[in-house]
């Protein structure tokens, strides 16, 4: 009994779920929408970059300001080594060539 | 190939217009309304467009677009607190076939039960009343159909303990 009272209930919950895009309709003038749709696009890019510029500006505020003496001076250590070693190589292939 | 991109996003529009508009208005809590999420689910259909390959069914693919554009453009929408302008070529007109006001409160007690329900168990129930097989709701869902015919089963009885009153 309850069962089919269950089974009542549920036949008339999908018949409300399929009337309910009744009494409205929707309409397209698709080459205007095609249209409004690629300008939106563009305004989309370029809110998109927009924001991504947003948050790295910030993040690169937030990372130069906790960057501290010691790590620039090992940086630059570093990159002068590079540069020495570099250096090396390309007297190296000179004095080949 | 643009041209016949265009007339593949209309084709796909025409054919999925209504079950697209059935998820928005259950997904459209006020402020919100459905024509604001159907617009923002047609601008991303066309922005995705192109990256469909035909690997699910276009109807899953549609799907799948709408239940993610619907769930969360309340929390975008809320968060600009802003409404988005309508695109006027959509057009929402009403027809000669008008809900009673018994059948527009048998939906608003519809509405208001899935409303309750839980992110997933909403969307899940919005495809299996729309008569998608276990099949495709697992592949839209991500679950497994065994899981949906378990869930299937919670969500029936929790639906129908609270609609039973409101429909009496």
């Amino acid at each position: 009994m309850i069962r089919q009272e269950q089974k009542e209930s549920w036949h008339e919950i999908k018949e409300i779920w399929g009337n309910s895009s009744q009494g409205e309709s929707i309409n397209f003038q698709f080459s205007k929408l095609i249209d409004e749709l690629k300008s939106k696009m563009s305004r989309w890019e370029k809110n998109a970059v927009e924001s991504d510029m947003v948050k790295l500006r910030s993040s690169w505020e937030q990372y130069k300001g906790n960057v501290s003496t010691w790590e620039k001076e090992s940086i630059s250590k570093d990159l002068s080594k590079i540069l020495k070693l570099i250096k090396k190589l390309v007297k190296k292939l000179r004095r080949k060539n | 190939m643009e041209h016949s991109q265009d007339q593949k996003f209309t084709q796909i529009l025409e054919d999925n217009k209504d079950r697209i508009f059935r998820i928005c208005r259950i997904y459209a809590v006020a402020p919100i309304e459905p024509q604001d999420l159907f617009q923002e689910v047609v601008f991303q259909i066309w922005k995705s467009l192109s990256t469909f390959k035909g690997a699910s069914n276009i109807s899953t693919w549609i799907y799948k677009i709408a239940l993610n554009v619907c769930s969360r453009s309340k929390l975008k929408l809320n968060k600009s607190n802003s409404k988005e302008v309508r695109f006027e070529s959509i057009q929402y007109l009403a027809t000669d076939n008008i809900p009673d006001d018994n059948q527009k409160e048998k939906y608003r007690a519809l509405h208001d039960c899935i409303s309750t329900l839980k992110k997933e168990d909403k969307a899940i129930v919005v495809l299996y009343l729309d008569e998608l097989p276990y099949k495709e709701i697992a592949v839209i869902t991500g679950l497994t159909e065994n899981h949906i015919a378990v869930k299937m089963k919670r969500i029936k009885k929790t639906l129908l303990n609270c609609i039973t009153p409101k429909l009496k």
